[in-house]
Parts: structure tokens; sequence; C-alpha cells
């Protein structure tokens, strides 16, 4: 495992803390089991940890940790969610419908029952509430329908956590006890809040977390911001009830103090906050104007370029295409070779010439992105290429594509070019090319698949640089602009393009583009 | 082939590269059509060329201009703007000759009305064709109006 990215040790602390809650809930039933009272209320005379609670944080804990298992273990893991998720659900529904489903002491009974108290076994409504939570959140953890879902889900574990926390270390018992009898055991607190915190950070690819441990201003933001917005209150508040408690000052003092004193750490907060993110932002703008501006400049100076190499190639080539005309064995066999290598220099570098306008044309000429049918781009792909497809006898077959934000004929020049390669890095079988493409997140997939030649994996990034060749002119022609421009067009869409491949064995081509223009 | 007119159709040539100047004069001479061809190096000689002012005072009115978009002094766009203002001259068809295939200035030429556009290849048989095309358009252009 990487522990050098945040998301790796976003990882990390999602597996320590289900670790955490998974022996947390072992130790507790083994404390149930052997009687145990330090591990089933930690301090003598507050709230037990109920049986089934320490069953939910042992299935809590070991649904995240098989998750990166294999596929039965996976199914071992939505199994556990779900039954954290039922025995949740079970417990609110005897409260609110005032039944004894009997799930409370089918593990264990309480030898030393709390007089008068109706199930002893029973955790209270605010832990069940959280585990129906919890149980919902490692159901949606992986989903791709519902990406928010799991993070609301276990956010409402955080917040319970952090009620009952607070009611312990303030003295407050309405905070973690809704109802006689029915309160958050202190061990109970800290494990929901192990065990949400793991389910938030299980997936930090994604939804909050992959902003907050982001690169980008919001993340930095947040990371300074939040701490405060947890240790501060907290601190201030507990500072305030000590200080009335020991008689310094009354509830209004004590109150007035705590407000002041969070406006004016906090207003100097967000202010620095403010003004480093405008100092950054300011950057970011001059950097960008900065690289419009050279952009332009190149584009300017590929077109001059272009025009101005032209001009004098012509010459080169015309003339001596005139010379090959009007003396071609009149003077003698060297001449004619001579004059055959300089005409395919001129030819070579016109190819060249035109090329590189075409790569910087990509940016200046494309036009902006619209619901493009990809269907509609591969079938005007395919017309273009009609007669190398008839030519090299090859089947072209392709899935359903999806409707995507593209510019139209930029698509299609990707599949031309794609498509192109496959039939022109042919092996000596038929070639079969397959198009595809898959959702993936927010982006679709495209693949497009062959089973030609291949790619040595060395040459995996190669290939995508301008006018970069892995084969003599002789074998293949070509300027080696190709991918160059397919990858432009891709970048230019917000999407990747890579390729998969092995010596012999065929070459897959990948590119993703978004699935939904950007919202402005 | 009776709409080949006996008298040689004059053809200005504005053009600054004698290399060009040279290749248009080579692939004219097996040209179908019998032609004079005139040049002018920039855009100011060819427009006192167009007016006979000065030196070109006994010169013939051109039937076509073949006329290069980058030029010395008064580069062809210029030219062309004003040649189509001049109610003299505005008749005379033109053809654009450049080596840059930019869509722009295909864009801006149409805009100025030139009558074809035809981009200087580098290949010389290709080039052959295209002094072959422009006959062709001359041609045309006879037929359309002489019928």
């Amino acid at each position: 495992m990487n522990y050098t990215t945040p998301e790796g040790r976003c990882h990390a602390v999602s597996r320590a803390l289900a670790g955490s809650a998974t022996v947390l809930g072992g130790l507790v039933l083994a404390g149930w089991a052997f009687d145990v009272p330090m591990l089933k209320a930690v301090i003598p005379g507050l709230a037990t940890m109920k049986p089934n609670t320490a069953f939910c944080f042992v299935l809590g804990g070991v649904a995240l940790g098989v998750r990166s298992g294999p596929q039965a273990w996976r199914r071992v893991g939505q199994l556990c969610g779900a039954l954290v998720l039922v025995i949740g659900l079970a417990t609110l529904a005897e409260y609110v419908l005032h039944l004894d489903l009997g799930l409370d002491a089918l593990l264990f009974r309480d030898p030393h029952p709390t007089p008068g108290a109706p199930y002893p076994e029973r955790m209270s409504e605010m832990t069940a509430l959280s585990f129906a939570s919890a149980g919902g959140a490692l159901l949606f953890l992986d989903s791709r329908r519902a990406p928010v879902a799991a993070e609301i889900l276990a956010l409402v574990g955080v917040l319970v956590a952090l009620i009952a926390l607070v009611g312990y270390a303030y003295g407050a018992r309405a905070l973690y006890a809704v109802a006689p009898f029915s309160s958050v055991a202190l061990h109970t607190a800290l494990g929901l809040a192990a065990l949400s915190l793991a389910i938030l950070c299980a997936r930090p690819d994604r939804g909050m977390v992959a902003v907050l441990i982001g690169d980008a201003a919001g993340g930095a933001m947040a990371r300074r911001l939040l701490p405060l917005a947890v240790a501060l209150p907290l601190a201030l508040g507990w500072l305030e009830l000590e200080g009335e408690r020991i008689g310094l000052y009354g509830t209004s003092f004590g109150t007035g103090a705590y407000a002041v004193s969070n406006i004016v750490i906090f207003s100097a907060a967000t202010l620095w906050c403010a003004i480093s993110l405008s100092r950054s932002d300011a950057e970011r703008l001059r950097a960008e104007r900065e690289l419009k501006r050279s952009n332009e400049e190149l584009e300017r100076f590929a077109y001059v370029a272009s025009h101005d190499l032209q001009e004098p190639l012509r010459m080169v080539g015309n003339y001596v295409q005139l010379l090959g005309k009007r003396y071609k064995g009149k003077l003698d066999a060297d001449a004619d070779d001579f004059i055959g290598f300089a005409l395919d220099g001129a030819l070579r570098m016109q190819r060249l010439i035109e090329d590189l306008l075409a790569y910087a044309r990509v940016s200046s000429r494309g036009a902006e992105p619209a619901p493009t049918d990809a269907n509609a781009a591969l079938a005007h792909a395919l017309a273009s290429l009609k007669l190398a497809t008839d030519e090299a006898n090859a089947v072209v077959t392709h899935d359903p594509l999806p409707v995507v934000p593209a510019d139209p004929s930029q698509l299609e020049h990707v599949f031309l070019n794609l498509i192109g390669n496959a039939l022109k890095f042919r092996s000596s079988e038929r070639p079969v090319i397959h198009v595809t493409a898959a959702p993936r997140d927010s982006e679709w997939l495209f693949s497009v698949s062959d089973n030609g030649i291949g790619i040595e994996a060395q040459h995996f990034d190669r290939i995508f640089v301008i006018f970069q060749r892995l084969h003599g002119r002789e074998a293949y022609p070509g300027t080696g602009i190709g991918l160059a421009i397919a990858k432009r067009i891709i970048e230019r869409h917000r999407g990747q393009i890579w390729v998969e491949a092995r010596p012999g064995q065929g070459s897959t081509f990948f590119f993703t583009l978004p699935a939904t223009g950007r919202s402005s | 082939m009776t709409t080949i007119p006996a008298v040689p159709i004059e053809i200005l040539l504005v053009e600054d590269n004698p290399g060009d100047v040279r290749l248009t004069r080579e692939a004219l001479k097996d040209a179908k059509v019998r032609n004079t061809l005139h040049v002018a190096m920039d855009g100011v000689e060819a427009l006192a060329f167009l007016r006979k002012q000065g030196k070109y005072a006994a010169v013939p009115r051109p039937d076509l201009i073949l006329l290069d978009l980058n030029l010395p002094k008064k580069n062809g766009r210029e030219v062309l703007e004003e040649i189509k203002q001049d109610d003299a001259l505005s008749h005379i068809p033109i053809v654009i000759l450049t080596t840059s295939q930019a869509e722009l200035d295909i864009v801006e030429s149409y805009r100025l009305h030139a009558n074809a556009y035809v981009t200087k290849p580098v290949d010389l048989e290709q080039f052959l064709k295209v002094v072959g095309s422009i006959e062709e358009f001359w041609l045309e252009i006879v037929k359309l109006s002489h019928p």
C-alpha cells in the first residue's frame, strides 16, 4: 500500500479505524461472555455497551476490512453491512412500534440488569440510528449510482458520536441519553466515531473526502478551517463551563465571552484563509493569462512557420522536379538518383509542415464540445476508411456508443486515427477491430482494440509524442503525427488516452471523455 | 475546341517570387490557350499596370489576373480590394495563388470576391495541373461571356 499519497494515507486511516472498531466490539463481546464489567462499561456505573452494539462494530469493521479482498470476501463484507443495517433498523422499529423482537438478548443476557429497565440489553435509539445509517453507508460505499449516499449516511454516525462525546466531556447527560435507561455508552460513542470515520475515509477518491484531501484551493482551505471548527468551540465551551463551575462568572458572562471569542477567532481564521486564497487565485489568473498568451503565440508561430517554410520548399521541390523532367536520362544515373532523393526530401518536409500545422490547429480551430453521438462519429470515420478496410479485408465491430460532449469532427478524427492505425499495423492475420465504450464514474471509457502487431511496453508513451515513429518509413509510411493529434484532441476534451498492448498480441487504445459537459 | 479565341489572352501575374514567375511561364508555354504573360512584382506595380499609369501607358488590359497573396509594398488582399472597388477593373476575373492553406486566407479572399482560390503545390505535376485548371477556368469564363 502506498502511504506517500493523501489517498494512500486515507486508506490506511480507514483500515486502522475499522480495525479498532472490530477490536473494540470483540473486547466488549468478550466482556459480556466472561462478565467483565470494565469491558462492558469502561467505568463501572456508566452505561454499558450492549451485545448487539459490540456485534455491529465487529460486523462493520469486517465489512470495511474485506473490501479490497477477492470477490467472495467482498460478498461477505456486503452481508456484514446488510446485517448492521438490519440490526439498526430492527432496533429502531422496536423503539418506535414498542415491540420486542427478541433481538436484544439474542447473544447475551445482562446478568446485572439496571432495576426498572424494560430491555436491559437493548442499544439506545441514537446508537440504533447510527448503525442503520452506517449499514446503509457500507452498502452504498461502492455504488456508482449514489456516490453521495454513503457519505451522508456515515455523517449521521459522526454526528451522533460527536453529540454523545460532548455530552460526556461536559457532563451533559441529555446529550448522550435520550430517554431513561437508554444512553450511548462512552466507548460506543468512540466506536461509532471510529466506524463512521472509517467509512468516510474508505473512498478518498470521490465526494467530500476527495475535495478535502485534494490539491485544489477548496481542500487547502477546508484543511485549515475544519480542525479549528472542531477544536475551538469544544475547547472554548469547556473553558466556559469550568469557569462557571468554579464560580468565576455567571452564565450570561460565560456565554457572551464564549460567543465573542468564537467570533474573533473564526473571523481571523476566515480572513487569513481568504487572503491566502485570493493570493493564490491571483497567481493562477496570471499564470492562465500567460499560458493563453504563449498558446496564441505558438499557434501564430506554427502558422507563420508553415507558410514561410513552404515557400522556399516549393521552389526546391518544383525545380528539382523540372530538372528531372527535362534532363532525365540526359545526365547520368547518379544525377537521376540525386534528383529523386532531393524531391523525396522536399515532399516529406511538406508533409511534416502540414502535419505541424494540423497539430497546432487542434486547439485553435476546434469547436466547443457539444452533445455528439459517438456512433455517428465512428460511422463517418469508417466511411472514410472504407477503402483501407476493404483492402485489409478487416472486420470492424462496435458496441452501442454513448452521446458525449465533443467536437464531432475531432471525435471522428480520433476514431479515424485509431482505426487507421489498427489497419496499418496489422499482423498476418485478418484484422479484427472492436470499438467499445463503458461508463466509469463521471466519464466514458472508450477502447479500440485490434489483433495487430502490438507494441512493446517501453514505447507506450513515446508513440503519443509528435513525429515519433517506431518503424522505418519503408515498413510503415507516415510522419508520426496521428497519435499526437489524437492525444491533443482528447486532452482538449479533458480526457486521457493511453495504450495497453503486447508485441504480437494486438493493441488496445483507451481514451476517456467526460460524461457531461462543463456545467457553465 | 471552337471556343478558343484567336487572339492571345492577356494574363497579369502579380508575383514577387522569380521562381514562381518562371514556373508559371514554363507551365503556360505548354498551354492550349495562346497567351501573353505580364508580370508585376508587387501590389503597387500591379495597380499601376491595371490603371495604365506611368510606364504602363501602352499595356493591354489583362483578361485574367493571377494574384499572389503575399506581396511587398501592397499585399494581395489590398490589391484585390482595390480592383474590386474600381468599376473599370472589377469585371476582370481574379485567381488567388498562394502558398498558405490556412482557412483564414480562404475565407478572407472569398469575402473579397476573388473568382477562384488556388494553393501552389510543391509537386510540379500538380502545379502544371493547377495552371491547366486555370486555363479551363478561363475557357468557362469565355463561354459565359460569349455564348
